[in-house]
């Protein structure tokens, strides 16, 4: 049942939050929506859910028209950052919340919902806690309360707001892999906003990434990673340095440094991107200050200035960057080279 | 904090609870000690016989009424506008909070005063009043009314701050899990306020029961009729009738002091409920 | 109890559903409502008993009177605004012409009964404290240094308004007395008032029960009945050689007990007050009665002494636009004072 976003837009008082979106979910899929803050991803997982409106464009789920229906219609769930769980209700009131505020002709019985809460519980390894409040929870509880209560309803799209934002990094990352694993058992079709890119390479199977409003691309985290699409991309998914450059007969300049151009770069003004693991020692490239070097057990980081941008270098201790000293200059050289449109 | 300085806080400290409890003691226990002490000054007799008047039951009976109508209808309107206030963005919300506040800042007489002005029979409704047939000034509406105006912020300012705080997350988790909006309100909202709607409503009533400069405005001053209890105590104090004065002061007194007793059993009662609610 | 029903009609309809004591309706029972000034609480609480019993014995059935009390002029002034008196018995005539001019009652009221509608009068006296240490004798002692005056506010009250006529009176007739002299009195004489309470009770009690000042000018019968509920050995009264007649008037509300329907009951009411067993009643609570026999066998209780009338001031209505109203004279004097 696929989710179909065309040309949606949405202004804040001047202040372009969404412009012209275009975006395609497919039916099961993890689709995560990253970017900084500010670009506009929690702005369109609201207009999925209901909570807002846009000013144009469409939603459509399964074929159905999402805007002209009510929350309860479009049957979404959603999970919050901060959990929203219901503080005075227990963890049984909270997760069988939905199915108890539904008209009395589609409410379940009792028993039925009793089942469901204790399923649910099973499903995200919260047995026995049924009669605890939310204060009572830690937070990494409280999250798998929360989606459970969103899953109670059997919604037919799953919408997570930076739902481990919260929660410390191992929490965090014992609950990726988790949800992953819910995802995966229940096949709902889920969009999960993030700023963490690791975080959303991790656990996507597409991941789209958002800046000022505008959807710069949409791919697999391997496709993201090997060939971005622009140097925003570039460098959203880390550990970068930018470098201006310029291309002319075939020939790099970046920085002092001259090179073949690779086949297929763009000419004139360009970006060159490098990522630490494509830098490795050379006689020829860019000239780079050793800062400082800090032994990690079996990994070094290393810690180097190019031409005023730094840059930390993770490399295995018998790395032949690891035994230089701070204070060195050598020269560094990118493989692959990448280059976009200044 | 160095050593020598821990030490001459915790020095201090005696001194300044000594200062704190003393001077609880002089404006309120002290004040209080006095009505009991002159209510009993003729023993339990006298005390009965303030009790013998049935203009003094008249007084408790409208006293009650005043506070029944105009306390739920303040907390509706303070659960009202701290929806609005907290919920949503709109043109004149800022007048709207300061509107609220207003009664605390104008003078309890003039409370009383504006519904002469607009109720009288000289007032600007006057005409309309009058086809209709229908008094308001110096009867129970008007009563209720200058009590409504004078204990109108109290629920509000108690809910508008901590709805404020809670924000609407909660009420949205409920939207998309398919609640309409009255099991919203009913189920998600009304739960998370209803300690600061209490403490609110209470603060209403005591106010309510023992308002004077507004209700004196309006009142009449019909004796069994239009007098509240401290109207009543007035009364009874400028016909030399100190110790019924002071007998019917306990009363009030002794309403204000059941309104506290109630709300400190419950906060006990749901003491955990309370601590879960407020640690969120 | 007719209220009662009003009560709980106005609550379900949170609607102005007017409340106001309903009179004549049920066959039989009558009810009133007397609004009056400051001291006449205990005489009417007194009267109206008396009242009702006559009312029963000659056949009329029950009637009830609710009474309000409070300073004359806020009185006339909450009767415009709509309290719903059947009868207004008021400090002076000035605050019943005032309900006359916004047509509540006919111009004419003075005459509909005895001796300009005063069925009792009193007069101004001195309240000084036991053994009269500060020796006040006469109005000129009020303004000695040191003395302490206490009144209340002619504004709000009437027999406030007596006080000051009085003193202007005596002012007044001082041999090389003027205008300016008297003005010049007046002035002194509220530089000495620390506190100005809004009714002739309030000033009482603030004079005898938080024991501020040293003289208390008060009406004769609050005088006496200082005396007699807080302590002879408190107080003393001390009768000036010279004072003002004071003449409390009384009138029926026309508009209110024509659209009440209770007219005859309004009336009797304010008749009766001229009967014998009415005007002893008025001497036993220490107000001078008008029928001269009763005044006889009260005779020791009220001295006699030189009394000016309003009708030396050029009767009230000049003596309201001269001294009382908006700009006039006691505007021009009266600075609160520090104390």
């Amino acid at each position: 049942m696929p989710l179909s976003i065309q040309n949606l837009t949405k202004t804040f008082q001047g202040f372009s939050a969404l412009d012209a979106i275009n975006l395609e979910v497919g039916d099961g899929e993890f689709l995560a929506l990253l970017g900084p803050s500010g670009s506009g991803k929690t702005t369109l997982l609201r207009i999925m859910a209901g909570l807002d409106r846009p000013d144009s464009g469409t939603v459509d789920f399964d074929g159905e028209d999402f805007l002209a229906q009510t929350p309860r219609q479009r049957r979404v769930g959603l999970v919050f950052q901060h959990y929203a769980l219901f503080r005075h209700m227990t963890v049984a009131d909270n997760i069988a919340f939905g199915l108890k505020v539904r008209p009395r002709a589609q409410r379940p019985s009792k028993a039925a919902v009793a089942e469901r809460v204790s399923e649910l519980l099973r499903l995200v390894h919260l047995e026995g806690l049924e009669k605890r409040y939310p204060a009572q929870l830690s937070g990494g509880q409280r999250q798998r309360v929360a989606l459970a209560r969103a899953l109670a309803i059997q919604p037919r799209l799953l919408l997570l707001d930076e739902p481990f934002g919260a929660l410390d990094a191992k929490v965090r990352r014992e609950l990726r892999r988790w949800l992953r694993h819910i995802h995966d058992e229940t096949g709902v079709t889920t969009v999960f906003v993030t700023h963490d890119q690791e975080e959303a390479l991790d656990l996507a199977d597409r991941v789209a990434i958002l800046n000022a409003g505008r959807i710069e691309q949409i791919a697999s985290p391997l496709d993201l990673y090997q060939r971005p699409a622009s140097a925003f991309v570039h460098d959203f998914l880390g550990g970068a340095v930018q470098l201006p450059g310029q291309v002319s007969d075939g020939e790099l300049i970046v920085e002092g440094w001259r090179t073949r151009a690779p086949d297929g770069a763009p000419t004139g003004q360009v970006i060159l991107g490098a990522r630490g693991e494509d830098l490795s020692l050379a006689d020829e490239g860019l000239e780079t200050r050793i800062v400082s070097v800090s032994p990690r057990g079996f990994r070094t980081r290393v810690a180097v200035e190019i031409k005023g941008h730094m840059l930390d270098l993770d490399r295995p201790a018998h790395d032949p960057i690891s035994d230089l000293a701070p204070g060195r200059t050598v020269r560094l050289r990118p493989d692959p080279i990448q280059l976009f449109k200044a | 904090m160095s050593a020598a300085r821990r030490s001459a806080v915790r020095g201090a400290a005696p001194f300044v609870i000594g200062v704190g409890v003393l001077w609880l003691a002089l404006v309120v226990l002290l004040p209080l000690g006095m009505v009991f002490a002159e209510a009993f000054r003729r023993g339990l007799e006298g005390f009965l016989q303030a009790f013998d008047e049935p203009d003094a039951w008249a007084a408790v009976r409208l006293t009650l009424l005043v506070a029944a109508i105009s306390v739920p209808l303040n907390a509706l309107f303070g659960l009202a506008a701290a929806w609005c206030i907290s919920r949503y963005e709109f043109r004149g919300k800022a007048l709207l909070t300061t509107l609220i506040d207003l009664p605390f800042s104008i003078s309890p007489v003039i409370s009383g005063l504006v519904w002469v002005l607009l109720f009288g029979t000289a007032g600007w409704f006057a005409p309309l009043l009058d086809a209709l047939g229908v008094r308001v000034i110096f009867t129970v509406t008007g009563l209720v009314l200058a009590t409504i105006l004078v204990t109108l912020p109290f629920v509000a300012r108690e809910l508008i701050p901590l709805m404020q705080q809670q924000g609407a997350d909660e009420e949205l988790a409920a939207l998309t899990l398919g609640a309409g909006p009255w099991a919203i309100f009913s189920k998600v909202t009304l739960p998370n306020v209803r300690w600061a709607l209490l403490y609110g409503v209470l603060l209403c009533n005591a106010r309510a029961m023992g308002e004077f400069g507004a209700v004196s405005v309006v009142s009449g001053h019909i004796r069994g009729l239009t007098n509240t209890l401290p109207l009543h105590v007035e009364i009874l104090y400028n016909e030399y009738d100190f110790v019924g004065a002071f007998a019917t002061a306990t009363v009030l007194a002794g309403l204000a002091l059941v309104t506290l007793l109630i709300k400190s059993l419950l906060e006990w009662r749901f003491a955990d409920e309370l601590a879960a609610t407020r640690r969120h | 109890m007719f209220d009662r029903r009003g009560l709980l009609l106005s609550a379900g309809a949170l609607a102005a559903a007017g409340c106001s004591p309903r009179g004549g309706g049920d066959a039989g029972a009558a009810s009133l409502l007397n609004v009056s000034y400051d001291p006449t609480r205990e005489l009417y609480r007194a009267y109206n008993t008396l009242f009702a019993t006559h009312w029963r014995d000659t056949g009329q059935g029950d009637a009830t009177v609710e009474q309000s009390h409070g300073g004359s002029g806020k009185q006339a002034r909450a009767v415009i605004d709509g309290l719903q008196a059947d009868v207004v018995t008021l400090a002076l005539a000035a605050d019943i012409d005032a309900i006359a001019e916004r047509g509540l009652l006919r111009r004419g009221w003075a005459d509909s009964l005895p001796d300009n509608a005063c069925p009792y009068t009193s007069t101004i006296v001195f309240l000084v404290r036991k053994g009269n240490p500060k020796a006040i004798r006469d109005w000129p002692d009020l303004v000695r240094p040191g003395v302490q005056v206490i009144t209340p506010n002619p504004k709000t009250s009437g027999g406030a308004r007596w006080n000051y006529l009085a003193a202007w009176g005596d002012a007044i007739r001082r041999p090389g007395a003027t205008e300016a002299t008297a003005t010049a009195y007046l002035t002194e004489l509220f530089k000495h008032v620390p506190v100005l309470d809004t009714g002739a009770r309030g000033s009482t009690t603030t004079f005898v029960q938080r024991g501020i000042g040293d003289v208390l000018l008060a009406w004769e019968n609050e005088a006496f009945l200082a005396v007699e509920e807080l302590g002879a050995d408190k107080v003393d009264i001390v009768v000036p050689p010279f004072s003002i007649l004071a003449e409390p008037p009384v009138a029926v509300v026309d508009q209110n007990v024509d659209r009440k329907g209770t007219r005859p009951v309004a009336e009797a009411y304010l008749r009766f007050l001229y009967e014998e067993p009415a005007q002893v009643l008025i001497a036993q609570n220490y107000y001078r009665p008008r029928n001269q026999a009763v005044a006889q066998r009260f005779g020791t209780r009220f001295p006699q002494l030189e009394l000016a009338t309003i009708g030396d001031f050029g009767g009230w209505t000049e003596a309201q636009a001269k001294h009382f109203a908006d700009g006039g004279v006691f505007d021009r004097i009266y600075q609160p004072s520090g104390a």
